[in-house]
C-alpha cells in the first residue's frame, strides 16, 4: 500500500490512483478528484506534510509456516489478499502505509487457529477453514478487504516424515497379516489332522512333501483302528454277544465309523519334469 | 505620483529623507526608497489578501464546499506579483544609478544618446517625486 510524501504544498492536483492528503497540526484533509489547496490554504491553513495515498486496488501476500493437528508436521500457507483503501486521510493519521504491520498479526493468528484443527491429509478441510477465517479478518476501517484467497499444503519438510511412518505403518501391518496367516495354516493343519474326511480330501490335492507324510502316518494310524474294530466285531459275533441282525439298529454308527476309514495309503507326488525347471539357454553357464 | 500611492505624512518623510541625501545620489536613493515602500505595501497586501482567501476556502470547506475556480484563478495570480513589483522595483535603482553616472560622470552633450537617456530617466523620476 503506497504512502508516499510529497515534496510540497504545490503538489499536482490529479495522479491516477492516488488522493492527496494534506496534513498539519490544523487538521488533515483528503484531496480526492483532482481537488487542491487554495494560496491562501497553502500558507495559513498549517499543512506541512502532503502525501499520496494510493487508492488502488493492492495485494499482500504471505507465506505462513504453522503447525497442524499432528505435532512436528506443519502447512504451508500462502495467503493472497487484495484491498483497497477507503479512507485515505485515516491511513495518513495512523501511518498505515505498511500491509505487513497491518495485516501480518491477523493474517498468521487467523491461519494459525484455522489449521491447527488439522491433519495434513485434511489440507483441502484446511483451507476451507482459512477462506471461512477470513471472513472475521478486521484489519482496520482505513482498508477494504476485497478478496482473500489462501493455499494449504502439507510442509516440504513433513513429507520424508509422512513417508516414514507410512513405510513403518505398512511394515507392521504386514508382519500382523503374516502372523495372522501363519496362526490360521496352522488351525487349519491342526483340525484336518482331527477329521479324517477332510484330511482325506487334503491329501489328494496337496504336494507337499512333508504335509503328506503326516498324512499317511495318520492314515495307517486309521487302518489300525479299522482292524481292531473289524477283530472285535468279529469275536463278538462268533462268541454269540450280537446278533448281524443287531448291526443295523443298535451298532449302526460303530459300522459308519469303520467304514470311512476303508481308505488306502496316499501315494507320493509325482516328481515335476526335469525340462521346465532347466535354464534358459543364454544364462547357462559353460562347463 | 508619490502623493497617490503613500499618504501625506509618509510621502513627505520621504521627500525629506531623500532631500537630506548628497546630490548626485538623490536619484538612486529615491528610486531605491520608492521600490522598497512600494514591495512592502504589495506584500502586506497580498498577505492580507492571502487571508481572506483563507478564511473563504475554510467557510466553504466546512459546509462541505470547495472554492470557486475564480478565487483559485486569483490567488495563484495574486501569490507572484509581488516578484513583478521587487522586479520593477530593481530596474529602477539601477536606471536611477546609470542616470547618476551619466548626468553627473559622463556629462554628454545636448543631442548624444546619453544626453536623451538622461533627460528621459529624470523626467520619469521627477514625474514619481512630484505628480
Amino acid at each position: 500500500m503506497a504512502l508516499f510524501e510529497g515534496p510540497d504544498s504545490r503538489l499536482p492536483s490529479f495522479r491516477a490512483g492516488f488522493v492527496v492528503v494534506a496534513a498539519g497540526p490544523k487538521g488533515i484533509r483528503s484531496l480526492a478528484n483532482g481537488a487542491r489547496l487554495t494560496w491562501g490554504e497553502r500558507v495559513f491553513g498549517g499543512y506541512n506534510a502532503f502525501y499520496y495515498v494510493d487508492i488502488g486496488v493492492n495485494s499482500y501476500t504471505k507465506s505462513i509456516k504453522c503447525s497442524s493437528k499432528a505435532i512436528g508436521i506443519d502447512f504451508d500457507v500462502v495467503v493472497r489478499l487484495s484491498f483497497t483503501v477507503e479512507e485515505p486521510t485515516r491511513v495518513v493519521q495512523f501511518g498505515l502505509g505498511d500491509p505487513e504491520a497491518l495485516f501480518g498479526a491477523p493474517v498468521h493468528r487467523l491461519v494459525a487457529d484455522a489449521v491447527s484443527r488439522f491433519t495434513v491429509d485434511q489440507s483441502a478441510d484446511a483451507k476451507k477453514a482459512v477462506d471461512i477465517a477470513f471472513k472475521k479478518l478486521a484489519a482496520d476501517p482505513a482498508v477494504k478487504v476485497l478478496n482473500a484467497t489462501s493455499e494449504v499444503k502439507a510442509d516440504a519438510a513433513a513429507l520424508p516424515l509422512l513417508r516414514t511412518i507410512a513405510e513403518e505403518g505398512i511394515s507392521t501391518m504386514a508382519h500382523q497379516a503374516t502372523a495372522r496367516l501363519d496362526k490360521a495354516r496352522r488351525d487349519e493343519i491342526l483340525a484336518l489332522l482331527d477329521s479324517p474326511n477332510h484330511l482325506l480330501a487334503q491329501s489328494m490335492i496337496t504336494r507337499d512333501p512333508a504335509f503328506r507324510e503326516a498324512l499317511n502316518y495318520k492314515l495307517t494310524e486309521l487302518n489300525s483302528d479299522r482292524q481292531r474294530q473289524i477283530d472285535l466285531l468279529k469275536m463278538l459275533i462268533a462268541e454269540k454277544i450280537i446278533e448281524p441282525h443287531d448291526f443295523e439298529g443298535r451298532y449302526r454308527p460303530l459300522i459308519e465309523a469303520a467304514m470311512a476309514t476303508l481308505r488306502g495309503p496316499i501315494l507320493p507326488a509325482p516328481e515335476p519334469p526335469v525340462a521346465s525347471i532347466a535354464a534358459p539357454p543364454g544364462n547357462r553357464t559353460p562347463d | 505620483m508619490l502623493d497617490y500611492i503613500a499618504p501625506p505624512f509618509l510621502a513627505l518623510s520621504i521627500r525629506q529623507l531623500v532631500e537630506a541625501i548628497p546630490n548626485p545620489y538623490q536619484a538612486a536613493a529615491f528610486a531605491f526608497i520608492l521600490s522598497l515602500y512600494v514591495y512592502v505595501v504589495v506584500r502586506v497586501a497580498a498577505l492580507g489578501y492571502c487571508y481572506a482567501d483563507y478564511a473563504i476556502a475554510t467557510w466553504l470547506r466546512q459546509r462541505n464546499g470547495r472554492p470557486s475556480a475564480v478565487q483559485y484563478w486569483l490567488g495563484d495570480r495574486i501569490e507572484v506579483v509581488h516578484n513583478y513589483v521587487a522586479l520593477a522595483g530593481t530596474l529602477l535603482t539601477l536606471a536611477a544609478v546609470a542616470y547618476e553616472v551619466v548626468a553627473f560622470g559622463v556629462q554628454p552633450r545636448e543631442g548624444t544618446f546619453l544626453f536623451q537617456f538622461k533627460t528621459l530617466v529624470l523626467d520619469f523620476i521627477m514625474f514619481l517625486w512630484k505628480a
